[in-house]
């Protein structure tokens, strides 16, 4: 009744609105777009289907190490023209992107190029061993600093062992002091090619401009698209990074999720947010319509938690990563937790559905609202789906979502499933792994 | 017809704007010259700020929220040194809902004696310690304080230094919610729209007031500081208050100063142009865990910039910058960078965090 | 609860605004007071509502801090005479117009809240 009220008396749509376009170019290159006219400035870049997944245990790191590469070495450039450049890794792709505003694209263009030439083999060692010390010293200051993140990457590397995913996007301290200048050269020669990338462009600029002046001035290697050896694949696991010197526990537990094209994606999603995040420092935080607020909140048992349902080329993870100082009741906060996933299955409401459902969009539209990240979901989602996936449509598809299609979902993908975990800090009293298991289903409800 | 002219001269007197675009959610923020350089006591600024969205005559705290993510949407109230900030986040077709929450807070705040200890000062006391816990923030602050003194000099965040009771919150509140006082944007709004909304709404019961928004230059010192601390790392940093014609030339200096462009920008951990209606302030921090290095990389930074740098060749990235900025932020604001040339770095304001011992002092640099 | 102190009020208000009801209810609740006796203890009605519960302490957490010191001294003094089976010296006794509902307030708004909280957590979607 609260949105029928207000929805009436205003729906309009804005002639300014473009839909993604994609383009596919003699070569096999692909250019996909999602301009917006009104933006002061544009993206463009290139998306590799090459991540962590591509790497190996003896090579892991070597996407940082080139993202490295290009930020350093295409600095000076970028700077001079007025052009802003960013890398990131991700487990399944890696972007390289040039921001510019007014008439940027051909300079903007001609420094990426230069710039994946350089990673090919033409930038000097010194600037090869540069960025690869560099990638090292970020994964060290991860390791130490960022114990959450931590959390998370090993409970990839524990959930998915011996598999793609297992590997963390920053690399390992291990591989990355081995890496040398031919290990990135040839792993730039066999995946930086024009079957494995996406054109991107997002902002302030024409689709038909774009794809001329790529055809004009970007080549790529040809060559297949490099083939991944193995899938990933989940096993129920834990890891332990005891360490009673930190001031408190960090910890994640999560079964096995969705791949971003299983039909289920936005129902994994949807069930995230029936729990979504909470804060305790934060007041509103503390008055959300969480049921399991209710628990957490009357013993303290943790300080912040974060549901996600994370999703990769073919497999995903849902589950939740929690800051605990309250470090010797760890077992109420997972036992408690672990009990409200179970609702999914058998008792989650209409309304705590619609609540989520309301927050997801939210969430997912309010995420990609600058160039740069636009640019990054539009060269990913094109390189897992074949076509960017236009915001009206996901909206459909989540306002479809039922309390039923979760508690099918949840039967089973949840319900007396097992688990990984991962934690560190002060885990004394996390419970072992068939405890915690146990509490993935119920004897009786 | 009568009734309908004279809310729209309502309208007119509130500082409204809107952009509208195609995204699907949409963001409304109230600002309010209401931030701590306009505070009666100290931190009662950030305590108004965190009292937001607490209850209402109108509606609770409690059913704010829950009415809110049934809806999809979320709040938030920050405070800096010019600004209370009032956000809204929500998807497009609620505006109406969200005009009339804001009107809300901004007018009908119960302002109830239990929410000061049960919510609102354990909100602030986080925000303090997470702050204390990051040298550069502390710097900043440092800085500041050094440069201004009083007004944008005084302190941000609340920390019981001076007893702030509910009384003060009450009064400042009185103050500063005043209907010339404020400026409401839209993102993603109709102009028409949201005008439409806020005549219908409570910040329509807004008193006229008077802006506060000063435009005299203010007094500026040149001073040091420096605080012995163990939290995290070892900062050196320093400061140049700008006059309001000199901003260009700053913007650009501290594009110029973090990009390739300059030699030493590896070492420099921020740089950057704070700007205020009246004034700004250039600030730049060194910042290691080894004090020795931090002294060795300050040292170097500041005596490259007084032998003077042309910065003309970052005029490009720093317009880009601007652009970047612009599109993301509710609160675009235009400079012209054409006429930016060189810079040298004159008297400056020094600011010590961390391990001082082996931190140089000011007349070293 | 079986009973809450927002019904009590609600009970309350309408006797008194029945004159009917109120001229007979009112002489018996004034017998009522003398009979318990809790005024020659120096305490107020409000001290001896039950506190072991969250509505209460939620209240007892919010009344002013002078208010609570009452209490407290109330309290001790009381567990005195109590324990040395003495009443107070009548000039000490608690008069009529000094037992005023200093808690009440507090404990009606703590059962709002939580009135208003189940209310939200319970909410019914409509479509």
């Amino acid at each position: 009744m609260l949105r029928n009220s207000s929805r009436s008396v205003f729906k309009r749509t804005l002639a300014s609105h473009a839909k993604p376009q994609v383009t596919e170019l003699s070569n096999g290159l692909r250019v996909a777009t999602h301009a917006n006219d009104q933006s002061a400035s544009a993206t463009v870049g290139i998306v590799f289907g090459s991540g962590s997944t591509a790497e190996n245990p003896y090579n892991n790191g070597v996407s940082s190490a080139l993202g490295n590469l290009f930020k350093s070495q295409g600095a000076l450039p970028a700077a001079k023209a007025g052009v802003q450049l960013s890398s990131t890794v991700c487990k399944d792709s890696q972007s390289f992107l040039a921001s510019y505003s007014g008439a940027g694209l051909n300079k903007s263009l001609d420094i990426l190029q230069t710039q994946i030439a350089g990673a090919l083999g033409s930038a000097s060692d010194s600037a090869f061993a540069q960025a690869t010390q560099q990638s090292l010293q970020q994964a060290e200051e991860f390791e130490l600093n960022n114990h959450a993140g931590r959390v998370v990457e090993h409970l990839y590397s524990t959930a998915f062992q011996n598999t793609p995913l297992a590997l963390p996007v920053r690399g390992t301290a291990e591989a990355l002091q081995g890496l040398e200048k031919a290990d990135l050269q040839n792993f730039a020669a066999n995946h930086f090619r024009n079957s494995n990338a996406v054109i991107v462009g997002s902002g302030n600029l024409a689709h038909d401009e774009l794809v001329k002046a790529v055809e004009s001035q970007l080549s790529l290697q040809s060559g297949d698209k490099p083939v991944q050896k193995k899938q990933s694949s989940f096993l129920g696991s834990e890891v332990r990074l005891r360490d009673d010197t930190l001031p408190k526990a960090w910890i994640s537990i999560a079964a096995e999720g969705e791949a971003v094209t299983s039909p289920n994606y936005y129902v994994a999603q949807v069930a995230a947010e029936v729990f979504g995040s909470f804060n305790a420092a934060e007041p509103s935080s503390r008055l959300q319509g969480i049921k399991l607020l209710d628990e957490v909140q009357e013993y303290h048992l943790c300080d912040s938690y974060n549901h996600f349902s994370l999703s990769h080329k073919d497999a995903g993870l849902w589950g939740f990563s929690t800051v605990i100082s309250n470090v010797h009741q760890i077992d109420d906060l997972t036992h408690f937790t672990l009990k409200q996933w179970n609702r999914l299955t058998i008792s989650v409401t209409e309304q705590e559905i619609s609540r989520a459902k309301s927050l997801l969009k939210l969430k997912i539209s309010s995420a990609a609202v600058d160039n740069v990240s636009i640019a990054k979901s539009l060269g990913a989602d094109t390189l897992a789906l074949g076509s960017a996936s236009d915001l009206s449509q996901v909206f459909e598809k989540i306002d479809a979502i039922t309390a039923k299609d979760v508690k099918s979902w949840a039967s089973s993908r949840l319900w007396d499933q097992d688990i990984a975990i991962a934690g560190t800090g002060q885990i004394e009293s996390l419970f072992d792994y068939m405890r915690l298991r146990n509490d993935m289903s119920m004897m009786r409800w | 017809m009568i009734g309908s002219r004279m809310r729209m001269l309502a309208a007119r007197q509130y500082h409204i704007s809107a952009k509208d675009s195609a995204n699907k959610v949409s963001t409304l923020a109230v600002r309010v010259h209401g931030g701590s350089r306009y505070a009666t006591k100290d931190g009662v600024a950030h305590l108004l700020s965190r009292f937001n969205f607490h209850n209402t005559g109108n509606k609770s705290a409690l059913r704010l929220v829950r009415e809110s993510e049934l809806l999809g949407g979320r709040f938030e109230s920050s405070v800096d040194r010019e600004y209370i900030t009032l956000k809204a986040t929500f998807l497009k077709e609620d505006l109406p809902y969200y005009v009339s929450a804001l009107g809300d807070v901004v007018y009908k705040t119960s302002f109830r004696p239990h929410e000061l200890p049960e919510s609102v000062l354990p909100a602030a006391k986080a925000d303090l310690a997470q702050a204390e816990t990051c040298p550069v923030k502390s710097s900043e602050e440092l800085l500041y304080g050094v440069v201004f003194r009083n007004d944008l000099g005084n302190a941000l965040l609340y920390d019981g230094v001076q007893k702030v009771n509910l009384d003060d919150i009450k009064a400042y509140a009185d103050k500063v919610y005043t209907r010339d006082n404020i400026e409401i944007v839209g993102q993603g709004v109709n102009e028409g729209d949201l005008k439409r909304f806020v005549n219908d709404s409570l910040f329509a019961s807004l008193p006229q007031g008077t802006s506060l928004a000063k435009e005299t230059t203010p007094k500026t010192y040149v001073g040091e500081t420096r605080v012995r601390s163990s939290q995290g790392d070892s900062v050196a940093a320093i400061a140049v208050p700008v006059a309001k014609s000199d901003f260009a030339t700053y913007q650009v200096l501290a594009t110029y100063l973090t990009s390739a462009l300059f030699d030493l920008s590896s070492v420099i951990h921020k740089a950057k142009l704070d700007t205020y209606s009246n004034a700004g302030l250039f600030s730049l921090y060194v910042k290691g865990a080894d004090a020795k290095v931090v002294s060795e990389n300050i040292q170097k930074v500041v005596a490259a910039l007084k032998k003077g740098q042309d910065i003309s060749v970052a005029k490009e990235a720093a317009s880009l910058q601007l652009a970047l900025k612009n599109e993301t932020d509710l609160f675009s604001e235009q400079l012209s960078l054409d006429k930016v040339k060189d810079f040298k770095l004159g008297k400056f304001s020094y600011a010590a965090v961390g391990d001082v011992s082996n931190l140089p002092f000011a007349d070293q640099l | 609860m079986p009973q809450t102190f927002t019904s009590i009020v609600k009970i309350g208000d309408f006797i008194l605004k029945t004159p009917a009801l109120a001229k007979v209810v009112v002489p018996v609740a004034q017998q009522f007071i003398n009979f318990s006796g809790y005024r020659k203890l120096g305490l107020r009605f409000d001290d001896l509502i039950e506190e072991e519960n969250n509505v209460a302490q939620k209240a007892l957490g919010r009344i002013a801090a002078d208010e609570s010191y009452a209490r407290n001294f109330r309290m001790l003094r009381a567990h005195q005479q109590s324990l040395t089976h003495h009443l107070l010296p009548k000039a000490q006794w608690v008069k009529p117009e000094e037992d005023t509902p200093y808690m009440l307030p507090y404990l009606l708004e703590a059962e709002a809240e939580v009135k208003e909280k189940q209310d939200l957590d319970n909410l019914e979607l409509v479509k």
